[in-house]
């Protein structure tokens, strides 16, 4: 694993936390991010790391949904937004020109959390 | 269970202090430079003649050096006569916008033109972690290959400028310029090339005239924006 990963994972854990103590929720279940083609995260990576930064802490347990975002450049050839294939070669897939635009693709964000209720206290 | 929009970016808070030290940068007129690579490309043996050479052309340079564990680099750096500390990151893999906040302290930004960040040696990690600088130069040595660009596309996408380093070394291995160009601008269309050689000064009248116009188009750039 390459240390980044432990970072991402803290700064998850701690805005994540800081959600769920906002929302008065116990534990966090889920936590969608969106993570781009030129993020340089690692899916499983990033997984191990979140289990160790985030014990201890309402994001304990809870499930990484890792949506990988593709890169999108503008081409200025056919003036519009077009996914490249890969990372490799920023040429628009469909006129071979070179892209130089990037649009996206270096996401690093929480989308949304899902937080599970605090129970409801039967003697209150 | 319930769901909540959070729409957070996740290294936001690093991605804040790098514009609050833009902004430090900025209103001190000195000119921010990260430097990336993987380890052994010659960033040290580069900044160290760059350093010298811009010194003594007249402008005021300083470095923080990034390294895993030891001050070596600051050491062979501070042999420049220029102000040069050492961010140590024990283990941390890349340098973040709090630790270069930390190491300027007491440094009166003012005095500087240039200041050089010299980051940890790494392909990957430091490409998401704004510095606040305002050029990101990635090297690639000629001993390295000529795919590196394409093994690491987001830290060849993410710099403005890729030099080319250790070039009197070029023909022993049978480096392919040609190639090394053609993936760096695969990866980043139009992206600028320099050739250098620290050990010989092959190439350091363009890089220092590259460096020089690029501070020198910022600074107008900010006058303009001033008026």
């Amino acid at each position: 694993m390459s240390v980044h990963e432990l970072s991402i994972a803290r700064n998850i854990v701690e805005i994540v936390s800081q959600v769920a103590m906002e929302e008065k929720s116990p534990r966090v279940s889920v936590i969608h991010l969106q993570i781009g083609a030129l993020s340089c995260v690692v899916p499983s990576a990033l997984e191990f790391a979140f289990e160790v930064a985030s014990q201890g802490t309402p994001t304990e347990g809870a499930r990484l949904q890792m949506e990988c975002m593709p890169v999108v450049v503008h081409c200025d050839s056919c003036e519009t937004e077009v996914a490249l294939e890969s990372p490799q070669s920023f040429r628009c897939p469909r006129c071979a020109q070179p892209t130089p635009t990037l649009v996206s693709g270096r996401e690093l964000e929480i989308s949304r959390v899902e937080l599970e209720e605090e129970p409801i206290c039967a003697h209150g | 269970m319930r769901t909540v929009d959070v729409k957070q970016g996740i290294l936001s808070k690093n991605d804040r202090l790098a514009r609050k030290l833009r902004q430090r940068f900025e209103e001190a007129g000195v000119y921010v430079l990260n430097m990336v690579s993987s380890p052994g490309t010659g960033k040290t043996e580069l900044l160290q003649r760059t350093l010298k050479e811009l010194s003594e052309a007249g402008y005021k340079v300083a470095a923080l050096v990034g390294d895993l564990q030891t001050d070596n680099d600051a050491k062979r750096l501070q042999k420049s006569g220029v102000p040069v500390r050492q961010i140590t990151t024990s283990g941390l893999c890349h340098l973040e916008a709090q630790m270069v906040e930390e190491h300027l302290a007491d440094w009166n930004l003012a005095d500087y033109d240039f200041l050089f960040v010299e980051n940890v040696g790494n392909l990957v990690c430091p490409s998401s972690f704004d510095l606040g600088e305002q050029l990101r130069i990635a090297l690639l040595s000629v001993t390295e290959g000529e795919d590196k660009p394409l093994k690491y596309p987001p830290i060849f996408s993410s710099a403005h400028v890729a030099v080319i380093t250790k070039a009197d070394l070029a023909e022993a291995c049978e480096f392919q310029a040609e190639s090394a160009y053609e993936n760096l601008q695969s990866v980043h269309p139009n992206i600028t090339v320099l050739t250098t050689s620290a050990r010989t000064g092959l190439g350091f009248l363009e890089w220092l005239d590259y460096l020089t116009q690029q501070r020198r188009a910022w600074l107008d750039e900010l006058k303009g924006a001033a008026v």
